[in-house]
């Protein structure tokens, strides 16, 4: 009963300002209004252009944008972990490197953009491919570092109950490595949308960020708003998601976590 | 049970009737050598070439089910020895012999328990997991790790948590589970470095009478590197006494006190006080009065 009153007063305490914002916007702007349309004139965009015709458009648009963020991203993720593992093992590697990974992490990946659409030309390969690339640093360098910094003890136990490399590998060094994996991955994936967007908005004929732009182009402002509400909830899709493979894959060190905190 | 698990092992006689297990010839003769420790070295070299000596020279031998207590200064180079022991780490002078055989890389049937548990045990695995850890590298069958995963928990106090995670348990439990770990790899040989030095001393008297118990239950030679002097010679048959670094043997000592132990007994034994303050002795003397030609 008590815990039923104290998450109650805390779901109106998160819910109060967003509550009061939305209030506002749904009853504040004129009908009129054209930058600013009122959240009614930006929910029935939403519903028509988005969710009419058989959420026909959703389709067209939603379908290849999540395919090319998850493919690039899962690319980026595997790739980042294969090299940083590599890096971390032979340092002779990591030294060479290294120039060219500051270059390139340092670099803003939009501004690879051009340059890829000339290699890739305009499917969707190119946008698999920048997202790959702008994703692929985080994880990278968390990598390396998280197989950089297993303690010696865990690698000097392996060795002298005579682990098989496989077993080395993948019984110690990945999961050793994995909190920093996780974390350089959480990172990547805000990047893999900012540039699934971004490519979208540059060189595209579909998606949600070719949307935003016709919209914009047409002065369609509730249209655009509402591009950018399917955005938000992307975005908090993918984090949920990701959330979720977190706790199957990481529950030991959340819970290792959370005792250290807690004594 | 448990003995089914040391078939690996390149033999295993009956345990033979040592009487008192402390009155061993102090330099084996008798009992077949395990471990056969000749002139070993290890010096580092570090960035700017400037070599620093952990271990001079050391030499001992460890005879069949023996126990000896290496003890010494922190800082001795005990650590490193038992790395070199283990095969973890390649002496640059002299070698280690186990079973005839010259000690590279780590050789099977010899098990290492750490001294920091919270680091050897892995946290992603449960304790189960980690007990069948090296099993699954040996290739024993799933069904016969269970079996031995079991029976290896039960011997150290510990039946019945093997789903937990360890570091759900305290650290006494921890290097229980961390000796688990050891006794199901089936060892001839068991390589402790300073295992107790993190407990609180209720549990470190409960772990010595564990590691002697198991020693006896499961026939392993045991090397038991410490600092606390008392452990030392509480726990030994023997003990050799190291110097500061770079180390040498200061004395190779029998220990002639009763078996089995006890935390009550023995240690109120004037026999077990004269010995204390005798290793005191050496441990805290400049060396000057260390003849290495006794090691």
């Amino acid at each position: 009963m008590k815990r039923t009153l104290r998450l109650t007063g805390r779901g109106l305490l998160y819910g109060a300002i967003p509550g009061a914002l939305l209030l506002v916007w749904w009853f504040g702007p004129s009908p009129k209004a054209l930058y600013f349309p009122s959240l009614k004139a930006v929910v029935d965009a939403f519903k028509t252009e988005w969710l009419g015709n058989g959420a026909h458009q959703l389709r067209i648009d939603l379908v290849p944008s999540l395919e090319h963020v998850l493919i690039g991203y899962a690319i980026a993720v595997a790739l980042g972990i294969v090299l940083g593992l590599l890096l971390a093992v032979v340092s002779v590697l990591y030294d060479a490197s290294l120039p060219l990974i500051t270059f390139f992490r340092g670099l803003p990946s939009p501004a690879l953009i051009p340059a890829l659409l000339l290699i890739f030309g305009l499917g969707g390969n190119f946008k698999i491919a920048i997202i790959a690339f702008g994703s692929l640093w985080p994880v990278l360098l968390n990598a390396y570092d998280g197989f950089r910094s297993i303690d010696g003890v865990q690698l000097d136990t392996a060795r002298s109950y005579r682990l098989s490399r496989r077993q080395r590998l993948f019984v110690v060094m990945l999961p050793a490595a994995s909190p920093q994996i996780v974390a350089g991955a959480r990172t990547a994936l805000q990047v893999a949308v900012l540039l699934m967007v971004a490519s979208e908005f540059l060189a595209s004929t579909q998606g949600i960020g070719y949307a935003l732009n016709v919209a914009q182009v047409n002065f369609d402002t509730p249209g655009l708003w509402s591009g950018m509400l399917l955005l938000g909830v992307v975005g908090i899709a993918l984090n949920l998601l990701f959330l979720l493979v977190e706790r199957g894959l990481m529950g030991w060190y959340i819970g290792m976590r959370s005792r250290e905190v807690n004594g | 049970m448990m003995s089914s698990q040391r078939t690996m092992s390149s033999d295993a006689p009956s345990r033979t009737q040592m009487g008192a297990a402390g009155v061993m010839p102090r330099d084996g003769a008798g009992v077949k050598s395990v471990l056969s420790v000749r002139e070993l070295g290890r010096t580092y070299v570090d960035r700017k070439g400037q070599a620093n000596e952990a271990i001079r020279s050391i030499s001992f031998e460890v005879g069949e089910r023996e126990l000896v207590s290496i003890v010494g200064p922190s800082g001795a180079g005990k650590t490193t020895l038992l790395r070199c022991l283990a095969g973890l780490l390649a002496p640059t002078a002299g070698a280690a012999y186990f079973e005839g055989n010259e000690v590279v890389r780590s050789p099977a049937g010899i098990a290492v328990v750490f001294q920091d548990y919270s680091r050897s045990l892995f946290p992603w695995l449960s304790v189960a997991g980690n007990v069948a850890l090296p099993l699954k590298a040996k290739g024993v069958p799933k069904a016969k790790r269970g079996e031995i995963v079991a029976s290896s928990l039960a011997a150290v106090g510990l039946p019945g948590v093997g789903r937990r995670y360890p570091w759900q348990l305290s650290g006494g439990m921890q290097q229980r589970v961390a000796i688990a770990r050891a006794l199901a790899y089936g060892p001839d040989l068991l390589l402790m470095d300073e295992p107790f030095a993190s407990v609180d001393a209720q549990t470190r008297f409960e772990l010595e009478d564990l590691v002697l118990r198991v020693r006896d239950e499961f026939g392993m030679t045991v090397v038991f590197v410490t600092h606390d002097i008392d452990e030392a010679v509480y726990v030994g048959d023997r003990i050799v006494v190291l110097s500061k670094s770079p180390c040498v043997v200061v004395r190779d000592l029998p220990v002639e006190l009763d078996t089995p132990r006890s935390q009550e007994l023995t240690r109120s034994d004037p026999r077990f006080i004269e010995l204390r303050t005798e290793v005191l002795r050496l441990v805290t003397s400049r060396g000057a009065d260390a003849d290495p030609s006794d090691g």
